[in-house]
């Protein structure tokens, strides 16, 4: 089971801070902040959230203890993140720690394709990325 | 012959003082004349001149519209014109205005509208129900109904407040009541906003939720998408 941020539905989004520039194009938000449609949810302490004239949700900056979340398990904690609303893809970067379907992985950067829940990760310079890995079977 | 002219040169001559005097007396009579005639004539010019017809009408139904009230000097559909800071041109228009008799700085607007063009020709509004303008800090108290619309390529978006406080000069407008707003690209909720109109600029404070819709047309797309791929 996959759950996916999708532009074309609502879209909810809490701060406690909201700056709407050039008619709401470029919302800047700070201070508990968070972006979410049901069963997914990413959080931080500021955003930037763009979209085109039309309204439609085009790209989210975040930054400062970034967490996404989405009910199938799927969480990952980094610095900062882009996410990327036409393409379903959302990268993260910096102390970027993955857990998913029971394993934990570490690394500096991290590609996540929020549609089908597949990661790239690398390691950064000269580090490398570290993961945990369980068994079939144990828990 | 040569006695008769010797004869007439031999009349008295007009002594100098007479000669002048009768000179004085001559000009003297034309100036009775003279001095009226310019009068009269600077007055018609005047006239002519300094009260182009069309601006006279319309300053006379302006004041046609003033009414002397008990509570103070009511003037009907008012309208102030002026700049800001920046040298942005805004206006602020009313259904009426009453200058209230106890506080000559102070004057009470119903249905206040203020209206500015921003740099990219697109407008910004404000409206109320009522509106208390004071000269002196060039601040409109709104309440009741407030309205802040910003205007773009895109449609309106337009905040709602019950009351709020406009800085004419500045051009800043900021709620002190809970604001929701719509607009094409979805919906706000906040404690508080503030609008900076010269900036389009809106800083929403406090509990901010923001719903963002996507555009109907992608609704439809994708459906005309599903049934291509279906058929």
């Amino acid at each position: 089971q996959t759950v996916s941020f999708d532009p074309n539905k609502p879209t909810e989004v809490d701060g406690d801070r909201a700056e709407l520039l050039g008619g709401g194009e470029h919302v800047i938000l700070e201070g508990n902040v968070s972006i979410s449609q049901p069963g997914v949810i990413l959080t931080a302490d500021r955003m930037d959230v763009f979209r085109d004239a039309d309204g439609d949700l085009q790209r989210v900056e975040a930054a400062g203890r970034v967490r996404y979340a989405a009910v199938t398990g799927d969480a990952i904690a980094g610095d900062r993140a882009i996410y990327f609303a036409t393409e379903n893809r959302l990268v993260v970067q910096g102390n970027v720690v993955v857990l998913q379907q029971g394993q934990v992985a570490t690394a500096e950067e991290l590609t996540y394709n929020t549609e089908t829940g597949a990661m790239v990760m690398t390691g950064g310079d000269g580090r490398r990325v570290r993961g945990l890995l369980q068994q079939q079977g144990e828990s | 012959m040569a006695e008769e002219l010797s004869q007439r040169n031999q009349q008295p001559a007009l002594s100098d003082v007479a000669a002048r005097v009768s000179r004085h007396t001559a000009v003297v009579r034309h100036l009775r004349l003279a001095v009226p005639a310019l009068a009269v004539g600077l007055i018609i010019t005047y006239a002519l001149s300094a009260t182009p017809p069309q601006v006279d009408r319309e300053f006379i139904d302006q004041f046609a519209a003033i009414e002397e009230t008990e509570d103070g000097v009511k003037l009907a559909k008012p309208r102030y014109a002026g700049e800001d800071l920046e040298g942005q041109p805004f206006e602020i228009a009313a259904n009426s205005a009453t200058r209230s008799g106890d506080n000559d700085e102070r004057v009470g607007l119903e249905l206040p509208e203020a209206r500015r063009v921003r740099p990219d020709g697109q407008a910004t509004l404000v409206r109320a129900r009522d509106g208390l303008y004071d000269q002196t800090a060039k601040r409109v108290d709104l309440s009741n109904d407030v309205e802040l619309e910003q205007q773009g390529a895109s449609g309106s978006f337009i905040l709602r407040t019950d009351a709020a406080t406009m800085d004419i000069e500045n051009q800043v407008v900021s709620s002190e009541t809970e604001v929701t707003g719509e607009g094409k690209g979805g919906k706000v909720r906040a404690d508080r906003g503030t609008l900076y109109q010269g900036e389009d600029r809106i800083v929403l404070e406090g509990g901010v939720k923001i719903t963002l819709e996507p555009a109907e047309d992608d609704g439809e797309e994708d459906a005309s998408n599903a049934e291509t791929d279906g058929s």
